[in-house]
């Protein structure tokens, strides 16, 4: 009996002790190896099955996810397509704001003139000729050879009118041209058009200095147009030998492939000199 | 009905040529859907009284535009009846014959032009002229005259049919 519990007291000692050890090893850090090879093969398992059933379930639900997907995607594009077009529309009336906004800043900083305010409504049909349409007639009071303007500078004259529309003639048209004079250099000169639409300064004596950025102005000269209206400005100078004037390039201010709304002044009336020329 | 479909398409080209065309160049020349309109229904309309409204739509754009009331007149006039010629006479393809109609109207009116610029001494040069506006506008007419000729061809089809109806 005392042998037996004997055996018995040992065995437990036994593994008491080895329990403690295996602890031990283990919270030294000496068993990791053995876990980790252990457990790797587990792990694997664990992933490789989980990726089949992932896989098996994305195959049975994603058609209703797809549906889904296709449906908020449809209602997202078509939100997307009225906010762009609330977009543009804004922006449309914002460059409105704007043109009207410059025309009534041009108006309020030249009291001295009158105006009407127009839309330009189309072009001419001849490529050979640089004219626009109005949407402003004689049912307004305009009248032949009133000048045109917008909130930049000088567009031209009113050439042909009916009761509800009006031609206008730019000054880069060939057949245009306008007595104007460089502030700068305080000299007369002459702005005529061309066939392609350039403007080009000419009549400038010899011996001016011109710079190149050199504003342009009416000079009110020949009547045509009231003075002081701006025109635009000096590109390049060309000087000859041999000849009396120089000439050269003009950048005029206003953007005539762009203009969509002019001002017309109604309280200048083009005086016709014909009659005093010899 | 024809003569009405044709007047409701020449005011409608009107529109288009000031509003869109005119404002759309290729360098400084551009397309005349007027001229391409006038040709389509030259080689498409059987009416006897069609150049009436030709005429009539000739001296409108002549009121409108800056070159003399005479070009457009004629330049469409001339299109018009040089279309119906080409049709009888010539050649059996209408797409064909209006490319060559196309080409020949539109040399011709730039030439009227040139001539309306030359007679009335404005100073341009000839070969900036031809370079610049003629061939441009010649490219984009021919581009053009295929929608244009397949559209009144169909115009063209649709009021003869429900004349012959009616």
């Amino acid at each position: 009996m005392k042998l037996k519990f004997s055996l018995r007291a040992i065995r437990n000692t036994i593994i008491a002790l080895v329990v403690v050890g295996l602890l031990f090893l283990s919270v030294a850090g000496y068993l990791t190896p053995f876990f980790n090879f252990s457990t790797n093969p587990i792990i694997r398992t664990q992933s490789w099955l989980t990726e089949r059933y992932t896989a098996f379930r994305d195959f049975f639900n994603s058609p209703r996810d797809m549906a889904t997907l296709r449906e908020q995607n449809t209602l997202l594009q078509s939100q997307l397509a009225q906010a762009q077009g609330k977009v543009i529309e804004l922006q449309e009336r914002l460059s409105q704001i704007q043109i009207v906004t410059g025309l009534l800043d041009f108006a309020r900083a030249n009291p001295e003139h009158s105006y009407l305010a127009a839309n330009v409504i189309g072009r001419e049909v001849s490529p050979y000729r640089q004219y626009i349409i109005i949407n402003v007639g004689s049912s307004q009071g305009i009248t032949h050879g009133m000048p045109v303007v917008t909130d930049k500078g000088l567009v031209g004259r009113i050439d042909n009118v009916i009761s509800n529309a009006a031609r206008v003639e730019l000054i880069t048209d060939a057949n245009s041209v306008v007595n104007v004079r460089l502030q700068n250099a305080s000299v007369e000169a002459q702005v005529r058009g061309s066939l392609m639409g350039e403007v080009t300064l000419e009549l400038v004596p010899q011996g001016t200095d011109v710079q190149i950025g050199d504003a342009i102005l009416t000079s009110g000269l020949g009547g045509n147009y009231p003075p002081n209206i701006f025109v635009g400005q000096v590109l390049a100078m060309q000087s000859k030998q041999n000849t009396l004037f120089q000439s050269g390039s003009v950048q005029p201010v206003v953007d005539f492939a762009v203009v969509s709304a002019v001002m017309v002044i109604t309280n200048f009336s083009q005086v016709d000199i014909a009659p005093l020329v010899p | 009905m024809t003569y009405f479909i044709g007047a409701l398409s020449f005011i409608l080209a009107l529109m288009l040529q000031y509003g869109i065309a005119s404002q759309t160049p290729l360098l400084a020349g551009y397309a005349d859907l007027i001229l391409l309109v006038v040709a389509s229904w030259g080689l498409h309309q059987r009416t006897r009284y069609f150049w009436v409204v030709i005429l009539v739509m000739g001296a409108m754009i002549g009121a409108i535009s800056a070159e003399p009331l005479l070009i457009p007149i004629v330049v469409y006039m001339v299109v018009y009846l040089a279309a119906i010629w080409v049709r009888e006479r010539i050649l059996q393809s209408p797409l064909l014959a209006m490319f060559f109609i196309v080409f020949m109207g539109t040399l011709f009116q730039h030439l009227l032009y040139m001539v309306s610029l030359f007679i009335s001494r404005t100073a341009f040069a000839w070969r900036e002229a031809i370079f610049n506006i003629l061939l441009p506008s010649l490219i984009l007419n021919m581009l053009l005259a295929i929608p244009v000729h397949a559209l009144i061809q169909e115009l063209a089809r649709t009021s003869q049919t429900k004349a012959t109806v009616i």
